[in-house]
């Protein structure tokens, strides 16, 4: 399976997942329900922020896109949660809807969640008909149906870093 | 004549003086009497006759040593008399005890004087014999009265004092006791965290694995179907039903663990609401079966909701699936006050099981049924026992091979909501 690195502003759905075998199923996933977005795959949180902020400890976001951003919790270096509280926590960044996709079915992380503002709680079911569904659906409410409010314009680094 | 008048009229005085002396001795209560110079009894009054049982013409005239068969012959009193007096002319307050032989043990205390008169006159003396002897005894009785009075009070405070050490002692070992059980506390709490983030890594990391084994099985189905025979896609099925199936194991656990050991959050609950959503949720996958629920009035109760769901799914699960085989499944739930609980039931008209199995129903990891399609975890109903237990309730089944199967299981009707 190869992901493409593309320009920032053409990525969808930003795939922010550590184990490479969740990654590829949920890519699969995506492709079986013909959601031909364009993907970026973060392996853990520091990627992510980076790849929003630019660095780790930058306030300034860095791209318009993606349309949703899948969010596993249990992450090497910066954890989920945090990522996720950053992004709500930034004017711009969170108007981007974060759906977090995890294997964690804690009452406290999906609480936490929400109150850090999450738009979407989903737990990765084993079985992998019921993942390709929930990515099913997951593809057709945020990236289909789901309106967004413009971005202000935003000065994109063309020599920036992913 | 005139003389003669004078001296009998002297003499009158005299005797007056005499007799006024002798009445004033008589009248005295303590004993006393008049030895000579020689200590022969000249007289002795009333008092000293009566206490010592002695009467005048045993007396006067004799030697005081002599008296009642030698009564008197105390040798402190000899040396009073005979050696103190003459050389004083009186001694006060001499105390002298003796035993009577027919009278009794006296204590005595003893006053002398001699009584001055002209040179020529034999010399007299007065003796004053006060028995103290009931004083003595009063006394002695009162200094050990006090003695006894104070044995008992150094008792009662040796008694007290003891006490007090051992409520001390008691109240030290109190502090142990309690200090342990705050150490062992602190040790299950320590515990219960280790658990805690042990249950974390299970539910996050075991299922991992699980993904990628059924998902790729899946994939690979999906993405070779056509050049994939019987044989294989079978294999396939296994591996990912397997995976499916600890995937469900391993959720089952958790809420095993997480029903053990989290607390109650009580609240009021409406019973039937809780057990209707249950069941439009079971009749949305159950599609193509025929089964008639039937919800009896449950009212409501002060429960941890999220806990009495997995309850009633529990049951409800079981219900369902143990009718497998009915071609028209019957589940009742219900519910009635008892006392101080309110039992709820739920009852199947299923497979049933033997009653000589009744215990093992509720122990994590026991399996009363071989068939496949009736295997579980294991683990539903010994969460539901731990869950009912935790809320103060017990929980029982009733049942019968091939006769259907009751769940009954009790919840105290006023909790603790408010405290």
């Amino acid at each position: 399976m190869k992901v493409v690195i593309m320009n920032k502003n053409e990525v969808e759905i930003l795939l922010v997942e550590d184990n490479p075998s969740d990654e590829e199923l949920a890519i699969i996933a995506l492709k079986n329900n013909n959601i031909t977005n364009k993907i970026q795959v973060a392996r853990d949180g520091a990627e992510a922020l980076e790849y929003i902020f630019g660095s780790v400890d930058s306030e300034t976001l860095i791209c318009v896109g993606p349309m949703v951003v899948l969010l596993d919790l249990k992450l090497p270096k910066i954890d989920g949660l945090e990522v996720l509280k950053k992004m709500k926590a930034h004017p711009e960044a969170k108007k981007i809807p974060v759906v977090v996709l995890t294997s964690s079915s804690e009452e406290r992380d999906m609480v936490e969640s929400y109150l850090l503002g999450v738009n979407s709680y989903i737990r990765k079911p084993v079985d992998f008909n019921q993942f390709t569904e929930a990515v099913q659906q997951i593809g057709l409410y945020w990236l289909l149906l789901n309106k967004q409010p413009p971005h202000k314009q935003i000065l994109v680094k063309s020599n920036s870093k992913i | 004549m005139k003389n003669v008048t004078d001296l009998k009229q002297k003499e009158r005085t005299v005797e007056e003086a005499l007799e006024y002396a002798k009445s004033i001795v008589d009248t005295l209560r303590e004993p006393l009497i008049v030895l000579d110079a020689n200590l022969k009894v000249v007289s002795a009054n009333r008092t000293f006759y009566q206490t010592f049982k002695t009467k005048p013409e045993e007396t006067e005239g004799q030697l005081i040593y002599s008296l009642g068969n030698q009564q008197w012959n105390i040798p402190k009193l000899r040396e009073l008399l005979e050696e103190i007096l003459p050389r004083n002319t009186s001694f006060d307050n001499f105390e002298v005890e003796h035993d009577f032989p027919h009278i009794d043990k006296r204590t005595m205390i003893l006053n002398a004087r001699r009584i001055p008169g002209p040179p020529a006159k034999p010399r007299i003396m007065l003796l004053a014999i006060e028995d103290i002897t009931k004083r003595r005894k009063a006394e002695e009785e009162l200094k050990e009265h006090r003695n006894h009075l104070e044995k008992l009070v150094e008792n009662r405070t040796a008694k007290l004092y003891k006490e007090l050490t051992e409520r001390k002692k008691s109240e030290d070992k109190l502090k142990e006791a309690f200090q342990e059980i705050k150490k062992r506390e602190k040790e299950l709490e320590m515990t219960n965290e280790h658990l805690d983030s042990f249950a974390y890594s299970v539910s996050h990391d075991l299922r991992a694995p699980l993904r990628a084994i059924n998902g790729f099985s899946q994939v690979l189905l999906n993405t070779y179907g056509d050049k994939v025979d019987e044989e294989m896609r079978h294999y396939l099925d296994r591996i990912s039903e397997g995976a499916k199936k600890m995937g469900q194991l391993i959720d089952d656990l958790l809420s095993f663990s997480r029903s053990t050991r989290g607390e109650i959050k009580y609240e009021q609950i409406d019973v039937e609401n809780i057990v209707n959503d249950l069941i439009k949720a079971h009749l949305d996958i159950e599609l193509d079966r025929d089964i008639e629920f039937v919800v009896n009035p449950l009212g409501k109760i002060e429960a941890d909701k999220e806990m009495l769901k997995v309850v009633f799914a529990n049951l409800l699960q079981n219900a369902i699936k143990f009718t497998t085989n009915r071609e028209k499944a019957h589940i009742e739930i219900g519910s009635e006050q008892k006392g101080d609980h309110i039992q709820f039931y739920v009852k199947d008209n299923g497979i049933g099981f033997d009653m000589k199995y009744k215990d093992k129903l509720f122990k994590a990891f026991q399996q009363l049924h071989t068939d496949e399609k009736f295997t579980g975890s294991g683990i539903g109903l010994a969460t539901v026992e731990s869950i009912v237990s935790k809320h103060g309730g017990n929980i029982w089944a009733e049942g019968e091979v091939d006769k259907g199967a009751t769940f009954y299981f009790t919840l105290p009707s006023k909790t603790h909501v408010g405290d």
